[in-house]
């Protein structure tokens, strides 16, 4: 992906997708949404540490695309532009690191800005030493506190310093008299920092970052906007905020996969979320296959049969549906564990650990590819989330129209005048305004009682059966346990869900159920397999 | 930016000056310990052995001179020298002293170190050089406790100061020598025990600490005697009420609004006075009303231990309390976990009460014993005569939520 180019008029090939470190302060500085907090209380703590005895090393834990190098960056460029700082910047993938030695040359050449090493002819045995004397010499010299930024804590860790020893001598390095502070980039805590034998076991103080809310996404949304000046977009705003909380069902809250969003919105916010949800798809489509290219071939055969399954699986389940050994199946669901593909959601019949996809748009993006009925459903429930979130006065306008027709066969039902076909049942649910949650449950059920509506359609037979079994909403996934909520009314505030931007001005079918928020962060947290211990 | 004097929220790594609160009895205890003899700092992982060494280093009682030594890196007995000898060089008084005397001197340590060209500098920012330089004229690395005991004897020459030397992760060092030579490692620990107890290196002290307990292995090597004549110093959490004084200094260092009883809500959610623990809390706590852009009440805490600290975003930092049984308790692993079940249901327990629960388990209660002291010596429990518990409240919610069989 390329860098925006800032203004109106100039050549924009996408949204800052993959490279913030290509970004400059102000653009990181104005796209920089919920972190701000942490950014701030960390620039401060790293300028009070340089005055303090006690070094502190950072790490900063959160998936792909949660915005760890957004944050680094920015942290580089204010600590070197306001408190002057020096920063070593490792490159992502570190090719020239293969050692302890190797890392340190690699801060030593960024601190002197030399295209060859001064260390070339150094020995591999020697080179650890001389550079930590090279690197404490160049501070003395230029009396500036160093930032030694790396981008994949665990890369380092775990792949190119493998032996325990330059582990152990990192860490005293960075112990008493460290040269230089460490801030790295983690996408999970990963064994060299948790196993209670290494040498960095709960070493470094940690930053968790969280996906963002509806609401968060949104506002990223909008201040992508406003950097890029993409005025259609921004006039209108409340459609976006519609459109976004529509979307985050499907998305959920990870900054990556919201400028991907970013960059079908600003096309346009059309009438057509569905379309927009393929073209969304697409985007993300070359990442999601080069996070598969990762991925040995028999867990993939695993993540695929966990997508289409559409709900939390146990390895036994997952390995009688791959037809493989439940011994092999288990050392898969670790690794991909330790990807953060999956993640165990709770032992809920208090045996069995069950698991799902952490990544709800990868599990949508592989059901299209794989199970050709999956459109049909998507198709569904994003006209669910659409109707639901609609906030243009027009739109509303065209539908209550059609409620009223469909509420006027709806009562010919009981007169003989049966609807004859599934599609035209079909027709009349989708006319409905799901936010009269009640009445449009009612007209489902009878629908399909009479016979008219021959399958279950989504959120709505799902609703209908979880009203009657709370059970059953452990089978669900998140979209679609979302989409039930709402209909139940009990799910707003947890699924990010706010009224429409501006109400429908004509309400023929009651008043909309006040959501709460306790029951479906409940909902949320059963879901994912927290329980909470009694204390 | 700047930040109220006291101590930091420093989570995990050892701390130093201001940032080490609470430990002054410990500090004191220890000095006078010192001055009998060398003594072994022990505890849990993130208990503040490293911090309170730290101290004695950076704020030496009057007569004593400390030079502090990390050596979890070291491999052999022979770089242990070169270690120890770089870092001793690069204390000025010291290097007088070891220096001063070679030139009189005729011995396979004053050709080592005299070997020392007159460019190479000895400040810290030149310690590589000086480590490096060491490790290359040890041409014969068997030497290493010829050259040791002359070190030793040069430094006899500093008769007015008492010399402390510091040296920490020594356990893991002793760990990889035995894994690399079983039998030099013990060679090496008799020696290093010889000159603990000879009468002329009286006035060298040496304060052991370290990350694990070396001694059970030990032990299952008939060699517990190689470590028995050091004293010992446990470094407890803090209790309650001194728990509550320092989560206070540390949120006021933080600047973090709170309501008064939040120190003492943090410790009683917390369950336990161990402070990486407390400071875990305190960082969510801090991220969660600095995110809201609220002032902590008492009411946010236990949300934020049972969500964020106890919840899937910390799930993976304590994921070794439950990955340990299984890579390194053998045949014990069932037994050891039907014992921390049992504890999270009810504690204290007595252990004719864990037997009955064995029992019931089909587990065999011959290996209780071994499995009770494993546990022990792994920190997961705390034994006070005939009563069993978890070794802090912080570890029992952990087990409970996320180990414990049939209550998930």
């Amino acid at each position: 992906m390329v860098a925006a180019t800032r203004g109106a008029g100039a050549v924009v090939t996408g949204p800052l997708l993959y490279n913030p470190t290509r970004a400059g302060q102000g653009e990181l500085d104005a796209t920089l949404i919920a972190r701000r907090p942490q950014v701030e209380k960390l620039l401060a703590d790293l300028v009070a540490d340089a005055s303090r005895a006690t070094r502190r090393h950072w790490q900063i834990v959160g998936p792909r695309g949660s915005g760890k190098s957004h944050i680094t960056q920015l942290l580089a460029l204010r600590l070197e532009r306001d408190h002057g700082w020096a920063v070593a910047r490792l490159s992502e993938e570190q090719y020239r690191v293969n050692s302890l030695g190797d890392l340190l040359e690699q801060i030593v050449v960024r601190l002197e800005d030399t295209a060859d090493s001064p260390l070339a002819d150094v020995s591999a045995e020697d080179l650890v030493d001389r550079a930590i004397d090279r690197i404490r010499a160049w501070r003395k010299h230029h009396r500036k506190p160093i930032l030694v930024v790396v981008e994949d804590l665990r890369l380092l860790l775990e792949r190119k310093l493998r032996d325990h020893r330059d582990h152990a001598r990192l860490r005293e390095l960075l112990g008493r008299d460290a040269p230089f502070v460490l801030v790295a980039g983690a996408t999970r805590f990963i064994d060299a920092t948790t196993d209670h034998d290494a040498p960095f076991y709960d070493f470094f103080q940690t930053i968790v970052l969280d996906d963002l809310s509806a609401d968060e996404v949104t506002e990223l949304i909008l201040a992508r906007a406003r950097w890029d000046r993409e005025a259609a977009l921004l006039q209108q705003s409340d459609r976006v905020g519609g459109r976004v909380r529509a979307m985050y069902h499907f998305i959920g809250g990870n900054p990556r996969l919201v400028m991907a969003l970013y960059g079908v919105l600003r096309a346009g916010v059309t009438d057509q979320l569905y379309q927009e949800l393929l073209e969304l798809l697409d985007a993300v489509t070359p990442y999601y296959q080069a996070r598969l290219q990762d991925v040995a071939p028999q867990a993939e055969r695993v993540l695929a049969e966990m997508a289409l399954a559409g709900k939390r699986l146990t390895p036994a389940v997952i390995a009688k549906r791959c037809r493989m050994p439940t011994n092999q199946v288990t050392a898969l669901v670790s690794k991909l564990e330790a990807e953060r593909f999956i993640a165990p959601t709770g032992r809920p019949d208090g045996r069995s650990r069950y698991y799902d996809l952490t990544d709800r748009l990868f599990r949508i993006w592989m059901q299209m590819r794989e199970d050709r009925t999956a459109g049909h459903r998507l198709r569904f429930l994003s006209d669910f989330y659409q109707r639901w979130y609609a906030g243009r006065p027009d739109a509303v306008d065209v539908a209550t129209t059609k409620q009223r027709g469909a509420l006027m066969a709806l009562g010919s039902l009981g007169a003989g005048r049966t609807p004859a076909t599934e599609e035209e049942g079909r027709a009349w649910l989708a006319c409905l305004d799901p936010r009269r949650a009640s009445e449009a449950l009612q007209l489902y059920e009878r629908l399909r009682a009479e016979g008219v509506l021959v399958a279950e359609l989504l959120p709505y037979g799902a609703a209908v059966a979880v009203r009657d079994d709370p059970a059953q909403m452990m089978e669900l996934s998140p979209e679609v346990g979302e989409a039930v909520e709402l209909l139940l009314g009990r799910g707003a505030a947890a699924v990010g869900d706010k009224p429409a931007a501006r109400a429908p001005r004509v309400a023929p079918y009651g008043a909309v159920s006040s959501p709460t928020m306790s029951r479906a962060a409940e909902r949320r947290r059963a879901y994912r397999g927290r329980s909470t211990p009694s204390r | 930016m700047s930040r109220a004097r006291g101590p930091a929220n420093t989570v995990g790594s050892s701390v130093r000056g201001e940032d080490l609160w609470g430990r002054e009895g410990e500090i004191a205890e220890l000095w006078k310990r010192l001055h009998r003899g060398s003594v072994l700092i022990t505890g849990p992982r993130r208990h503040g052995k490293s911090s309170v060494m730290h101290a004695l280093a950076d704020r030496p009682q009057a007569g004593w001179i400390v030079e502090y030594v990390d050596v979890e890196y070291v491999c052999t007995p022979d770089e242990f020298l070169v270690e120890v000898t770089a870092a001793l060089l690069t204390h000025d008084k010291l290097r007088r002293r070891i220096l001063g005397g070679l030139a009189r001197g005729t011995s396979r340590f004053a050709s080592w170190v005299g070997t020392l060209a007159k460019d190479v500098g000895f400040g810290r920012e030149q310690i590589g050089e000086l480590r490096l330089t060491l490790r290359d004229a040890l041409s014969d690395k068997r030497v290493w406790p010829e050259l040791s005991e002359q070190l030793l004897s040069q430094l006899q020459r500093i008769e007015d100061e008492r010399l402390l030397i510091i040296i920490d992760e020594f356990p893991m060092m002793i760990g990889t020598f035995l894994d690399r030579d079983s039998d030099g490692a013990v060679h090496f620990l008799r020696w290093f025990r010889s000159i603990r107890q000879r009468r002329d290196t009286g006035h060298v002290r040496f304060l052991l600490g370290g990350s694990v307990n070396i001694e059970p292995r030990l032990e299952r090597m008939g060699q517990q005697a190689l470590l028995n004549d050091l004293d010992r110093l446990i470094i407890e959490p803090f209790p309650r009420a001194r728990a509550v004084e320092f989560v206070a200094a540390v949120l006021a260092t933080e600047g973090l609004g709170h309501e008064p009883g939040v120190p003492t809500e943090i410790v009683r959610v917390a369950d336990c006075g161990v402070p990486f623990f407390l400071q875990v809390l305190i960082q969510e706590c801090s991220a969660d009303a600095r995110r809201h852009a609220r002032t902590l009440a008492v009411a946010h805490v236990e949300p934020v231990y049972q969500e964020r600290v106890l919840g899937p975003a910390n799930k993976g930092r304590f994921s070794h309390y439950h990955t340990r049984l299984r890579e390194h308790y053998g045949e014990l692993e069932e037994l050891a976990r039907v014992v921390l079940d049992e504890l999270v249901r009810r504690q204290p327990l007595a252990v004719d009460d864990l037997v009955a629960a064995i029992q019931r388990a089909g587990e065999d209660r011959g290996r209780l014993e071994p499995t009770l002291t494993l546990l022990e010596s792994d920190y997961y429990i705390e034994r006070e005569r005939d009563q069993i518990r978890f070794a802090n409240g912080f570890l029992r919610s952990w087990w409970q939520r996320h180990a414990a069989r049939g209550r998930s």
